[in-house]
């Protein structure tokens, strides 16, 4: 039944976009403000965390309404994951803001860029087609290109900036090459399934590669996670941040709608590159996270082996398996968001701490704040009984229920590997001796600490949150 | 009444460890204050622990007092917790042994607050798992307690003994995985709540079996000093020197024989039963090597590192042997051994601290201590098993019933325990030995009154255990 929409009702539709107009709507704010004079850094963060706060009003207020489709359909996990991803972006941008106050660099670009990230994240959540979703995905790639050149202080970073935009041209390419090979049956999400399973051998093949790579090499899954970890370690602080919480959940999120809305009737030639992508990234990252002292990158290479067993997951294809995969997506982004809040509070003299030799004996000054560092870090490796322990359980149950033992192997004999380097940070922060006149603790970094905690609570305690919200799994069957 | 007790006892001491954390430091930043919250503490659980005692049926081979509290985290809706003789008595034992453990901090109580505090964590961490009546609690406490353990030997690792702590949490954490993995099979093929009780009715598929029981020996076997599975307990050993962390760390390989006695006598042997000779064997190598190694060992505290855990690896063998009836004598023994061995510590801990004023040697210091001579005298015989304690009966039933399954691992453990006894004695006599005395020492300080108490009143309670061992049972 085909269902025409009156005039006013295509109008009300209209409010869904909301959200990303009031991001668009700060992004003119921001380059007004520049055309017109410089603006302090504080008026930048105040209009753009305004911006965010807006998109996130009108995306709870307007979620049921589905402008332009069938190029976008929101749907009620799409709406989560979006709330969740401008949650942690209004969390970034505030304590972003002080980063900047005491730095020379232009927080003007930052906040564009800022909100463009969020709009691209926005587009590949609600994408209905392949073609809106590449969209987002294209302008998220140049964002973090950007984001990448706003940061180069050092001739490495200049380097690894041409490195990334390199990479990402041509993954970008082989998903425009997907796409021109899909282009006969159009790009609907709903009609691709049919399309995918009449396709032959070698266009099968050659589309596939190229949808999947652009989202594996984005979420930095081994082996294309060449770029992440030392994309991350010489980033400055607030660009680390982005690359390590922003735009993770909705590619994780959009890399599941693909799977489920249209990749699940070759599941059978997708499975085995996914548990070897998935064990190379849980091995891959359990030992880069050892041989470093560089804190955000030991957690970026932690991120990687997390993503290895989210993609592990996945692969039985299973209505389960993506629900467990989103569960213990939120959980890491929580937690992680969690462990950058206190990456931010590590802090002498106005610098930012970033090596463990420096961090040394931070919890004799601020017990608390290493306290929450100890919680999240814990949280992540799943100690029972801690929130990150109700995403482990998932999985693991996950695994026996389908004898996949040997999973349960390479998932828990990584966690081992990946230990020590966790251990590492925890004897650094709590019984090293104190190397550093720690500053003074701001009153928000306790209280977003405290929020991510309880947040994580409430998630442990109703992982069923997600339960109904995702129409699109129905198409797995 | 006493089914809302277990939670109380359980988590008395998590709340008693915020008391503790908020106390403030003398001026100087000595512990007292926060040495009396856990004092209190642990006394007031002790009284609780009692009371529940009163209200189970004592000879009933079973948990009892099943309490449920609401868990809304995966995997169940429910934590389930229960008593019986067995396990309230270990848990009597740790909050005597850690009461001890406190005061032995007396000589060391500069900066305290955070050893005391992860002290109480431990407590009830170590509650909770005694206590555990199922599957998932068992397991979660089992992995919590080497948390705050943790904690304690990295607030007291100085220098190259920085990496300890780490290396002591990755090897607890294998065992933790090692028992992660089969819990989780058991609840996939249940679908429900397990209860300790019910898991040697379990139907394990073909072939499952073997792993998963090998997956729960390795995990709880991986707690206990066997060799070569000790590599924890001697690394970690070396760098305690901290009364109340040394006190806390030892009570650990007490949850690995514990796991033993609950799983072992009905479940168990069937799918590994063909190996018990093996461990059997290595059990009784390590107890040997341990004794020679403490008859060599100058040091006060290796020699009571070697004491404490050759007597565990004789419990361990009174589990592997293929008799029920060795449950009782083993909780009655564990009790009086944990208060000999924390009575032990308390007073070798003042002597090694009191013995580093000496020029020579600790050689002859009791004898300017008579109060700490007295006291270590009396818990060392009680300790190498004269009859003044519940340690003599127990452990000579213990023992016959090793002997009696195997004679050659019976009388390879004798030997050990009778090596363990002539060492101690011996390092009693050159503790009391006048001639090793040089004039003009420098003043050598007794135990306080305090410890000296502490130390008459577990003898007392020895000596009433050994005329009748559930005597505070009322």
């Amino acid at each position: 039944m085909v269902c025409v929409l009156t005039e006013s009702e295509k109008m009300n539709e209209m409010l869904g976009i909301l959200n990303i107009v009031s991001l668009v709507a700060g992004i003119l704010w921001l380059i007004l403000r520049r055309i017109w004079g410089e603006a302090s850094v504080k008026d930048y963060f105040t209009a753009t965390q305004t911006a965010v706060l807006a998109s996130i009003v009108f995306s709870l207020l307007f979620d049921e309404y589905t402008p332009f489709a069938p190029y976008v359909s929101a749907d009620a996990s799409a709406t989560l994951v979006y709330i969740l991803t401008a949650g942690v972006v209004y969390i970034w941008l505030s304590l972003s803001q002080k980063w900047f106050s005491a730095e020379n660099l232009q927080a003007n670009l930052f906040c564009v860029l800022a909100l463009s990230a969020l709009a691209a994240c926005q587009i590949v959540n609600i994408a209905g087609n392949l073609a809106v979703m590449f969209v987002g995905i294209g302008l998220l790639l140049t964002v973090n290109y950007l984001f990448l050149y706003l940061s180069q202080q050092t001739e490495e970073l200049h380097n690894i900036c041409s490195r990334y935009g390199l990479s990402a041209l041509f993954f970008a390419v082989l998903a425009c090459v997907s796409l021109y090979l899909l282009t006969p049956s159009g790009w609907g999400l709903k009609q691709l399934a049919d399309t995918v399973s009449s396709l032959n051998v070698s266009e099968l093949y050659m589309t596939v590669a190229g949808i999947l790579f652009i989202f594996l090499f984005m979420l930095a899954i081994a082996p294309l996670h060449f770029w992440f970890a030392d994309t991350i370690a010489p980033a400055v602080l607030p660009v680390a941040a982005y690359f390590s919480l922003v735009p993770q959940i909705s590619l994780w999120t959009a890399f599941l709608k693909i799977n489920y809305s249209f990749l699940y009737p070759v599941m059978d030639n997708i499975d085995g590159v996914y548990i070897i992508f998935g064990i190379l990234s849980v091995f891959a990252g359990a030992i880069g996270a050892n041989t470093s002292r560089h804190l955000r990158k030991i957690f970026a290479c932690g991120g990687i082996y997390h993503l290895g067993v989210m993609l592990l997951v996945i692969a039985s294809f299973t209505d389960q398996a993506v629900l467990i995969g989103l569960n213990y997506m939120q959980m890491y982004i929580l937690a992680m968001t969690g462990i950058y809040v206190v990456f931010y509070a590590f802090k002498s003299r106005g610098d930012y701490l970033y090596n463990l030799n420096m961090v040394g004996g931070f919890a004799k000054v601020h017990p608390f704040v290493a306290g929450a560092l100890l919680f999240f870090t814990a949280s992540l490796i799943g100690m029972a009984p801690l929130p990150g322990f109700g995403a482990m359980w998932a999985v693991l149950k996950e695994f026996t229920s389908a004898h996949h033992f040997a999973l349960i192997a390479v998932m828990l004999g990584g966690l081992l590997l990946l230990l020590p380097a966790y251990l590492q940070v925890a004897r650094s922060v709590c019984f090293a001796q104190k190397q550093e006149n720690f500053d003074r603790m701001e009153n928000n970094i306790y209280f977003y600490l405290f929020l991510l905690a309880a947040l994580m609570l409430f998630l442990t305690i109703y992982p069923q949150f997600w339960d109904n919200r995702m129409p699109w799994i129905i198409l797995a069957g | 009444m006493f089914l809302n007790l277990i939670p109380i006892i359980i988590f008395l001491p998590l709340l008693g460890s915020l008391f503790v954390a908020g106390s403030r430091n003398d001026a100087g930043g000595y512990s007292y204050n926060a040495v009396n919250v856990a004092v209190w503490v642990v006394c007031c659980n002790v009284l609780l622990i009692l009371k529940l005692f009163a209200s189970i049926e004592v000879n009933l081979d079973q948990i009892q007092a099943i309490v449920q509290i609401p868990w809304p985290i995966a995997p169940s809706g429910a934590l389930f917790f229960g008593a019986d003789m067995l396990g309230l008595m270990i848990v009597l034992g740790i909050h005597g042994a850690l009461l001890l453990g406190i005061l032995g901090l007396k000589d060391f109580l500069y900066g305290q607050r955070g050893v005391l505090f992860f002290a109480m964590f431990f407590l009830s961490a170590a509650t909770g798992f005694f206590m555990a009546a199922d599957l998932f609690s068992f397991y979660m406490f089992f992995v919590l307690m080497i948390c705050p353990l943790f904690a304690q030997i990295g607030l007291i690792s100085k220098g190259n003994a920085q990496k300890t702590p780490s290396r002591f949490f990755l090897y607890n954490f294998v065992g933790a995985i090692l028992l992660l993995v089969p819990v989780a099979v058991i609840y996939t093929m249940e679908n429900k709540t397990v209860l300790i009780a019910d898991i040697a009715m379990l139907q394990m598929p073909d072939g499952s079996g073997i792993l998963i029981w090998s997956s729960i020996f390795l995990a709880f076997i991986l707690r206990l000093p066997v060799w070569p599975f000790h590599y924890w307990i001697s690394s970690v050993n070396t760098v305690l020197k901290n009364p109340l962390v040394f006190t806390c760390v030892n009570l650990l390989p007490i949850s690995g024989l514990y796991g033993f006695i609950r799983f072992w006598p009905a479940a168990l042997p069937v799918e590994i039963s063909s190996l018990v000779p093996f461990f059997e064997t290595l059990c009784v190598i390590t107890m040997l090597y341990l004794a020679f190694s403490g008859y060599s060992s100058t040091s006060l505290r290796d020699k009571m590192f070697s004491y404490i855990f050759i007597y565990y690896l004789l419990y361990l063998l009174g589990v592997f042997s293929p008799t029920d009836v060795l449950k009782q004598n083993i909780a009655y023994s564990l009790f009086a051994f944990m208060l000999v061995a924390a009575g032990m510590i308390m007073i070798v801990f003042h002597i090694d601290n009191e013995s580093s004023k000496l020029q020579n040697s600790s050689g002859g210091i009791l004898c300017l201590q008579p109060k700490a001579a007295f006291s270590y005298a009396l818990l060392l015989l009680a300790g190498i098993g004269f009859p003044v304690s519940a340690l003599f009966w127990n452990n000579f039933v213990i023992m016959s019933e090793i002997l009696n399954a195997n004679v050659w691992v019976g009388t390879v453990a004798v030997f050990t325990i009778l090596l363990t006894a002539i060492f101690q004695l011996q390092n009693l006599y050159d503790l009391r030995d006048k001639s090793c005395l040089l004039t003009g020492q420098e003043k050598v300080y007794d135990i306080d009154n305090l410890r000296f108490a502490a130390g008459t009143i577990v003898m007392i309670v020895l000596f009433l255990s050994f005329i009748k061992p559930l005597w505070f049972v009322y």
